[in-house]
């Protein structure tokens, strides 16, 4: 029997060759915006949208852990998601895994099937 | 008086004014070229001013709406 | 896009950003009208929906800090007042606008 991936499932989300160190690239599993960022060699995964307006996170500044969005200059913490001026604005952050050189992401907090 | 033509509060600053036919002078900061808004920001800084409205009696400043501080000063 | 949609739009957006820091929109509706406008206004003038009530400096770092909602770079001064310097959003206890000063930091500050 077709079983087909969903939400609750391990997506894959980008090629491990493709996120530079200090660099963010977009990905967009099952169409949800994610951000991708590697620091330190470690690799997150956020929501790709400023909580502000929703301005392509990807396209803004990173400079050692902090984010800058490239519409209003909001600040985020690239490792928690944390909007730097208030404490309660954070941006969905999300499990990721590395098999194969590739990442592959689960867009739930659900563990994967 | 200092204003921004965007702003309620400064709109109720001059209805509070005209209200009470009382005559002022006022320059809306952001229709106001360069040099002027400068001039502006200024004086605001040196009073610690961030926003508008900004409005001096005599020598007194009150800045952000506050009606009954106007009364005060202009004696109503 | 019109202004009532966008309006609408800002209103979505700015909604979800102010209530976890404990704000809402005021009450008082012919006020969040007339400013949201004044916002739209701004945003096609200048792209960015600015702060209706507060002038710009023409200085990226100073002017990104009056972009609406900016209460989280001035949330000493408008949680002593128990609204943004506008008056767009209010503390979520918040019944009686009207009743709410707007007050320079320095005084807010020892009231």
């Amino acid at each position: 029997m077709k079983t087909e991936t969903g939400i609750n499932d391990w997506i894959y989300a980008a090629d491990e060759i493709d996120l530079k160190e200090g660099g963010m690239i977009p990905a967009y599993p099952l169409g949800v915006h994610i951000l991708l960022a590697r620091v330190d060699d470690s690799v997150y995964a956020l929501s790709g949208k400023c909580i502000h307006m929703a301005c392509p996170l990807y396209m803004g500044i990173l400079k050692g852990d902090i984010l800058t969005c490239p519409c209003h200059d909001w600040q985020y913490n690239i490792r928690t998601g944390e909007f730097l001026d208030a404490a309660e604005l954070i941006l969905e952050k999300y499990k990721l895994k590395s098999e194969n050189g590739k990442l592959y992401i689960l867009l739930t907090k659900e563990e994967p099937k | 008086m200092y204003t921004l033509s965007t702003c309620p509060w400064c709109r109720k600053t001059k209805n509070f004014f005209a209200g009470h036919n009382i005559p002022f002078d006022y320059i809306d900061y952001d229709l106001a070229d360069a040099s002027t808004q400068d001039r502006i920001i200024e004086e605001l800084d040196a009073h610690g001013a961030t926003g508008f409205p900004y409005v001096k009696i005599d020598n007194e400043i009150v800045y952000g709406y506050n009606p009954s501080r106007y009364a005060e000063l202009l004696g109503l | 896009m019109n202004v009532e949609s966008r309006k609408k739009a800002l209103h979505y957006f700015f909604g979800k950003i102010v209530d976890p820091m404990g704000y809402k929109f005021t009450p008082d509706q012919e006020l969040v009208d007339f400013l949201l406008e004044q916002e739209v206004i701004l945003e096609q003038k200048h792209g960015i929906p600015f702060c209706p009530c507060q002038g710009l400096r023409h200085d990226r770092s100073r002017d990104m800090k009056i972009v609406c909602p900016c209460i989280p770079f001035h949330r000493k001064h408008f949680d002593i007042m128990k609204r943004c310097w506008c008056g767009l959003y209010v503390h979520k206890d918040v019944t009686d606008p009207d009743s709410l000063p707007q007050l320079p930091y320095s005084e807010a500050d020892h009231e």
